[in-house]
């Protein structure tokens, strides 16, 4: 269906005049292939060229050399473009930049309707198009759907938007999806919806999916995998080969999933001996098979302990039964909790449960309908209350770096801060100083213009702008999201030495479940904006999915603590509140008899 | 108070007046605009109010909505039209620190602020009821607008939103790292609310390129081919709707001449 061969791409730089100043390889040589229906993974560290390559293969790029036959059809032929771009949809990372329409209806229709696609047809389309992409319930009949149609897009979750623009691709019959990061910047539930809907349109109707993701959990799902680095292909294999213990994956800024990395621990203990598996339920089935006798009947699900923690409030955070929201509809109701001083907290909640609402109101940026927030015994809405001394004492790091960059170069934005609060010049340039060296940015990076920096650069300087206001308590917003693998333990390196060395507190919203596992000791949970966990990291996880018991909500607990419930269920007596992967494999052995 | 601004955000309901066709609702907002230029007596006021509670009843939009959605605009109205009171002339007034409010000048202040607030509580109602793609779509047809200026008008609307929400992060941010907009002289206030353009600007251009990315990955090519999934039909309601438009301004017309 999709044919590539020797393709080369390259970005120019170009000063005011138009002169080149730089150039940059973004792809070269690249072969590439995909069968129709086909599932393909395109994994690669950020800047690895792969979003380059999925422009090319919807023709928003057009390469400088190599050639691209897309369904028979020369893609580098002016004429094939609509013809390319009908039968290659495309969905974009960030859902709230590529949806067109107000209304659910309006925006899945607008592909379509491009193509001229008549008016009854139409119809027909979009509703089809909203059940395919699990917009509604399989069986909530046309009914439900035409009632979806017709809804805000703006009232949407993250996960729906994104699947109201899979939904729009759908609406334009196309043979191909190319998925662009599309779950990046979703919640763990979502994500894995997300993907398991990309494999029903896969093994139903046939469609092509190529997913261009760093989530190395995502690629499991794949046929074959494409591995790029520095723009170049360095492996294309299955997921047996890509994930062999001798792929190097970390040199190329990835990882491997979690699940392969609990494969070799039991491996080693030998616990199984079978090296092919790559999911949580092949995992149980194999090591019921493997010793049957460490199974039992009327094994039962422990019940979650919920402990009552005390503090000190004269050196914390203190909410104390806030709400906020205008009229009827509550965003955040009646949420107390404290954060005490040095502590380590993971925010966790669904896309869209208040939690960014909630961190906003510790430094006064939000105000409460009701309920109050004390730091350090003062009420930070108090009329009397310093509020730029408050908001030097408390750091908040947004999500979108590009949102909190303002200098024309890095030096420019990190100094920022420290000029607003009025210290001396030569005192604000050696915090700025010390900021960009915490943060592990070069020397030379001062005076780099903000546009120059990657990704991962940003967030740093982000962050360093806020620890130039010397934070006592360091709030971050998702400081991992969009970052490859090595880029994310990179900065959670940062923080951990922040939190360890530096003795800032840190409070930190993340959908990275893995992160918190094995870095926080306390987790907050909110849900549907009420807090209803508040305690030991394990434990909140264990009882997050006791309280559901289902299925789809296992991707919101570490995998080792899938597998240990998984194997609690199917009669194995094993501990199953425990979140460390060699902590837990022991906890496996133990049970075996 | 930015982030409160709904306007041009449609408002989600089953309603007659969400139903009816986009191109009678924006001529009728059009006819009722003209009507309240006419004249400035209290029985026509007193009438086209009438009529607007009769709308908002039909339109199912709770009047705290509008309320919240345009009390930013509504207070510059207020604060702008106040300079009627002093600026008229006339016999008898009162004083006011130094400054003397002429009771003509009272009562034209109050027309002025009545008429602006049905002129805005009425187009606002007309952006509630209908999408910004009915919206737009009746507009191409009012006004015989190309496609492409009709999906310019579209796009803009729904980035106002993106605007507003975008300039809330960003104050936001620069707020948590010891800027401030409330304090200090109007110059300092400036020169905060300044830094905080450029930021927007880029952001905005970015987004908005995205955007486009993902408009052309769907294949958009301008107006031309284009079908539409709801195109605009007159059926019976429209027609009794052009009805009583026409009534309406027959009224308004005779109570201008009137009184």
């Amino acid at each position: 269906m999709i044919k590539i061969r020797d393709l080369a791409f390259e970005y120019f730089d170009r000063d005011e005049e138009g002169n080149l100043t730089d150039m940059i390889n973004a792809i070269r040589g690249i072969n590439f292939d995909a069968r129709k229906g086909e599932f393909i993974g395109v994994c690669g560290k950020n800047g690895s060229g792969k979003s380059t390559f999925a422009r090319i293969l919807n023709r928003l790029l057009v390469p400088i050399e190599g050639t691209v036959v897309i369904g028979g059809k020369d893609a580098l032929d002016e004429d094939n473009i609509l013809d390319i771009r009908k039968s290659v949809g495309m969905v974009f990372q960030n859902p709230d930049d590529q949806l067109i329409g107000s209304v659910v209806s309006e925006d899945v229709a607008f592909g379509a309707e491009n193509l001229g696609v008549a008016q009854e047809e139409l119809w027909e389309r979009v509703i089809t198009a909203v059940e395919q992409a699990g917009l509604v319930a399989y069986g909530a009949g046309t009914d439900g759907a035409e009632k979806y149609a017709d809804r805000r897009i703006n009232e949407l979750s993250g996960g729906e938007k994104q699947k109201v623009a899979i939904a729009g691709v759908l609406a334009m019959k196309p043979q191909c999806i190319v998925l662009d990061e599309s779950t990046s910047m979703l919640d763990p539930k979502s994500r894995l919806e997300i993907i398991k809907t990309m494999k029903q349109l896969n093994e139903k109707l046939g469609i092509t999916i190529i997913m261009i993701t760093h989530m190395m959990e995502e690629l499991l799902y794949a046929d074959t995998i494409y591995l790029l680095h520095q723009g170049k292909l360095v492996a294309k294999g299955r997921k047996e080969s890509i994930f062999a213990k001798d792929s190097n994956l970390f040199d190329y800024g990835l990882d491997y999933p979690e699940i392969v990395k609990i494969r070799e621990i039991l491996l080693e203990n030998n616990v199984i001996r079978d090296k092919s598996i790559f999911t949580v339920e092949d995992m149980v089935a194999r090591i019921k098979k493997e010793h049957p006798y460490s199974f039992e009947l009327n094994v039962k699900l422990p019940e979650p302990m919920v402990e009552h923690r005390k503090i000190d409030p004269v050196n914390a955070i203190l909410v104390d039964k806030l709400s906020c929201g205008y009229g009827k509809k509550k965003v955040l109701e009646d949420i107390s909790f404290s954060v005490g001083k040095g502590e380590y907290v993971a925010v966790v909640g669904a896309t869209g449960t208040g939690k960014s609402t909630l961190l906003q109101h510790i430094p006064a940026l939000l105000k409460p309908l009701s309920g109050t927030v004390y730091v350090d015994g003062i009420d930070v809405n108090d009329r009397t209350t310093d509020i730029q001394a408050l908001r030097c004492k408390i750091g908040y790091v947004f999500q979108y770096a590009s949102q909190q960059l303002f200098g024309k170069n890095v030096y420019e934005d990190v100094v920022f801060g420290p000029r607003n609060v009025g210290v001396s010049e030569v005192e604000a340039e050696k915090r700025a100083y010390e900021a960009i060296k915490l943060v592990g940015l070069p020397d030379d990076i001062y005076d780099m213009p903000i546009n120059k920096l990657s990704g991962g650069q940003r967030k740093r300087v982000a962050l360093a702008g806020v620890l130039a206001m010397k934070p006592e308590y360091l709030i971050l917003d998702e400081p991992t999201s969009g970052l490859d693998p090595v880029g994310k333990r990179e900065m959670l390196d940062i923080i951990d030495a922040l939190h360890r060395e530096a003795g800032i507190t840190i409070i930190m919203v993340t959908h990275d479940v893995e992160a918190i596992a094995e870095r926080a000791d306390r987790l907050i949970v909110l849900d549907g904006g009420r807090l209803s966990y508040d305690g030991d990291v394990a434990m909140g996880f264990y009882k997050q999915w006791y309280d559901s018991q289902n299925v789809a909500d296992m991707a919101q607990v570490p995998v080792i603590m899938q597998l240990l419930i998984q194997l609690r269920l199917a009669g194995m007596p094993v501990d199953c509140v425990e979140t460390d992967s060699l902590n837990g494999v022991e906890n496996i052995i133990k049970c075996i008899r | 108070m930015l982030k409160d601004i709904t306007l041009g955000q449609y408002y989600s309901a089953d309603s007659l007046l969400h139903r009816l066709d986009p191109r009678l609702k924006i001529r009728a907002t059009i006819a009722y605009i003209i009507l309240l230029l006419l004249d400035r007596n209290v029985a026509l006021f007193g009438t086209l109010t009438l009529i607007f509670l009769g709308t908002v009843a039909l339109s199912k939009v709770p009047v705290a909505h509008i309320l919240r959605g345009t009390r930013g605009i509504l207070l510059v109205v207020v604060l702008c039209s106040a300079i009627n009171i002093f600026t008229t002339p006339g016999t008898g007034g009162v004083n006011v620190l130094g400054l003397t409010a002429t009771y003509a000048g009272i009562i034209k202040f109050a027309f002025v602020v009545w008429r602006m607030v049905l002129m805005i509580f009425m187009s606002s109602l007309l952006m509630y009821t209908t999408t910004p793609t009915e919206l737009t779509d009746g507009l191409e047809k009012c006004f015989h607008l190309s496609g492409n200026v009709a999906m310019g008008i579209t796009i803009a609307m729904r980035f106002l939103s993106v605007l507003s929400q975008e300039l809330d992060r960003i104050m936001k941010a620069q707020e948590a790292r010891g800027a401030s907009f409330h304090k200090g002289g109007p110059v300092k206030r400036l020169k905060a609310i300044s830094k905080v353009l450029v930021p927007l600007f880029q952001n905005s251009i970015d987004r908005a390129s995205n955007l486009g990315e993902a408009m052309d990955a769907r294949c958009y090519v301008g107006g031309k081919g284009r079908t539409k999934l709801k195109p605009l039909v007159y059926d019976s309601k429209d027609v009794i709707g052009y009805v009583v438009v026409l009534l309406v301004i027959a009224l308004g017309v005779f109570l201008a001449i009137k009184f």
